[in-house]
């Protein structure tokens, strides 16, 4: 846990930090966000003392960060900035060893657990014997993430961490680094000026203006309830389409509105259930319940025979339990579908998610924000 | 000192040092005769191009035949006075580099100081130095020659390792304090070993500077491979000229190699490594 008490800090006549006070809870990912010079990175090194506050007490565990030793208190907290902090002339091994060797740990359980951190980033062995020229931005920023963690420290703190990679190894970046939390659990501030990074990977996020907080509270509390201009303008117009990525397919599957159907049912059967049903879907289940294919009705041909052809497809579009609202939405434009089913992770077959109920989710958001 | 110089210089104007048809002028040493006399010339001298280049090589192998030991002697006196003026000019060098990497408003007048005492010509440097150490009886031999290639030595060294200090990365410094390196880690674990390649880089600009001027020891007492060039030319022995130009150019760009070579060995190798 990480209490900040009355932090204050000037630089000359500029207040860069104006009387803050947060508890940021243990396990949690606290993203720290605002315009530039709001003074978030300005709170974030204030934690491991790279800059020392004027007024105000920092808090880790109950224990003033000013106690301590600064050297000694850094070395027990993880950072993490932009892929540009490794240490170039060091191999990815001894950069990850920085920490350990630091503590003077032996040898043996310094390489144990450096292979161990190269694991958890999703970066196998042979990666240990490089060196940071030869990495890819998403790589040495997996291997910063590493070195940080090699030590096992209780507090992470990370500087615009995915600031430099590019949006598409981003995503992929910040999707492994949720997995790794959720294994880890640290005690997180993240700071960002990316409102939608803040919004995939926060816990809470605290949102900063000219130094002061403006609003501190879970993400869902500030997509629904923002508490000024300010903040709905950082949201931005969206906000509610923002609101669908912390909502998963799951909460909304409907099991109606479609028919199912083993992989050996005659093809003239499944017409003459659909119709009579008025339907148009019909999705293949084989006898372990995995989704299989679907049957459906074209009704954009031409008729044949005075009826519209059956169209059997074998490798539908589908979505996952966990997927969220924002990607199963564009998942349904991209591929034109008004109706996906939704299985679990293993394939089976759970229900199907609809457009309507996605609006109805939007429509919702937008009642309640202006209640 | 320098009247020898001068008027073997004077003695070959009208016939301009530089040209070619002087490389190739039958010299004195020959007939034996070691002043500033010259030989009569030929009335044509492209007819008997042929036979000038022959005795020339002729000239230059007698050269070699007589002088090869004073050759290693003068060599390896040339690699004496570099071997003890670099090595000290290092451990000022890169101490006073590295106080001043963190002290802005020292640095400046250090490196300014520093390129005022490059400006200065090497010959009246050594002239100076001469004159300063005359008072304690050192103002011939080793001392001034040395004295002097190490003030020469200063800036480059001082200047590469002030600058490849400061040029580390600010990312780099701020993940290394953000980890809880102490300053003294700090120097001695990233920012030296990053700034290897230029502070080298600043060691050979020295050592190449070192070898030429160097050149000019001999006329303070202290020999190396500038002897055959000035006595050369004050005997008008140009196969000793030649012999004495060859051999520092030579050792110049050998000690340039080797020093690129070095260079390269002891960066680290992450800086070596491209992409892959």
């Amino acid at each position: 846990m990480i209490e900040y008490r009355n932090i204050t800090k000037r630089f000359g006549e500029k207040i860069a930090v104006n009387n803050l006070n947060m508890t940021l809870e243990k396990g949690t990912i606290t993203m720290l966000i605002g315009p530039s010079g709001c003074g978030k990175t300005t709170s974030l090194k204030m934690v491991n003392r790279l800059v020392d506050p004027d007024e105000g007490d920092i808090l880790i565990n109950g224990e003033s960060v000013f106690d301590l030793d600064p050297v000694k208190l850094r070395r027990s907290i993880g950072y993490v900035i932009q892929e540009i902090g490794l240490f170039p002339h060091y191999s990815v091994f001894d950069n990850i060893a920085t920490l350990p060797r630091l503590h003077n740990w032996d040898e043996k359980k310094i390489k144990d657990r450096v292979y161990e951190v190269l694991d958890m980033v999703t970066l196998d062995e042979s990666y240990a014997d490089k060196y940071p020229s030869q990495l890819s931005g998403g790589e040495r920023q997996r291997v910063g993430l590493a070195r940080a963690l090699a030590a096992d420290p209780e507090v992470l703190l990370m500087d615009e961490p995915f600031g430099a990679i590019d949006p598409i190894n981003r995503l992929i970046l910040q999707q492994s680094f949720l997995e790794i939390q959720e294994e880890i659990k640290k005690t997180i501030i993240f700071v960002t000026h990316d409102i939608n990074e803040a919004i995939q990977l926060g816990d809470k996020i605290a949102i900063m203006n000219q130094g002061s907080l403006v609003q501190f509270d879970t993400v869902s509390e500030i997509l629904a309830n923002p508490e000024n201009e300010f903040v709905e303008n950082l949201l931005g117009h969206d906000r509610n389409l923002k609101a669908l990525s912390l909502k998963k397919a799951r909460d909304y599957i409907k099991k109606e509105g479609y028919i199912t159907v083993g992989p050996d049912v005659d093809k003239e059967a499944i017409r003459k259930e659909l119709e009579e049903k008025d339907l148009v879907l019909a999705y293949i289940i084989d006898s372990r319940g995995r989704l299989k294919g679907r049957y459906y009705i074209d009704k954009a041909a031409r008729k044949v025979d005075g009826r519209y052809p059956l169209v059997r497809e074998t490798r539908p579009y589908h979505v996952e339990r966990t997927t969220s609202l924002t990607e199963t939405l564009s998942r349904m434009l991209e591929y034109g579908e008004k109706v996906l089913p939704v299985v679990s992770r293993n394939g089976r077959f759970r229900g199907v998610i609809d457009l309507d109920s996605i609006f109805e989710e939007v429509k919702q958001a937008g009642t309640a924000k202006g209640a | 000192m320098f009247t020898p110089v001068l008027s073997a210089l004077s003695c070959f104007m009208p016939q301009s040092v530089f040209g070619l048809d002087t490389l190739f002028y039958p010299c004195p040493f020959k007939a034996g005769v070691r002043s500033g006399y010259i030989d009569s010339r030929p009335e044509n001298p492209q007819d008997h191009l042929a036979a000038k280049e022959a005795i020339l090589i002729e000239n230059l192998m007698l050269f070699l035949k007589y002088y090869n030991e004073r050759i290693l002697l003068e060599f390896l006196q040339h690699l004496k006075i570099i071997g003890v003026s670099i090595p000290i000019s290092i451990l000022v060098s890169v101490p006073i580099g590295i106080y001043i990497s963190s002290r802005p408003r020292i640095a400046k007048i250090v490196i300014y100081i520093a390129g005022i005492l490059m400006t200065i010509p090497s010959l009246a440097l050594f002239g100076i130095m001469v004159v300063s150490f005359a008072p304690w009886g050192l103002g011939l031999g080793m001392v001034p020659a040395v004295t002097a290639i190490t003030i020469y030595s200063l800036l480059p060294i001082t200047r590469n390792t002030y600058t490849a200090l400061n040029s580390v990365p600010a990312g780099v410094l701020e993940a290394a304090k953000g980890m809880g390196f102490s300053k003294r880690q700090t120097l001695w674990k990233i920012r030296i070993p990053l700034s290897i390649p230029v502070i080298m880089a600043g060691v050979r600009t020295s050592v190449v500077l070192g070898v030429s001027v160097a050149t000019f020891a001999t006329l303070v007492g202290a020999g190396g491979l500038g002897y055959f060039i000035f006595s050369g030319i004050s005997r008008s022995n140009f196969a000793m000229v030649l012999a004495g130009a060859v051999l520092v150019s030579a050792l110049g760009i050998g000690v340039n190699w080797f020093f690129m070579q070095l260079e390269i060995w002891l960066t680290p190798r992450g800086l070596r490594v491209g992409r892959k």
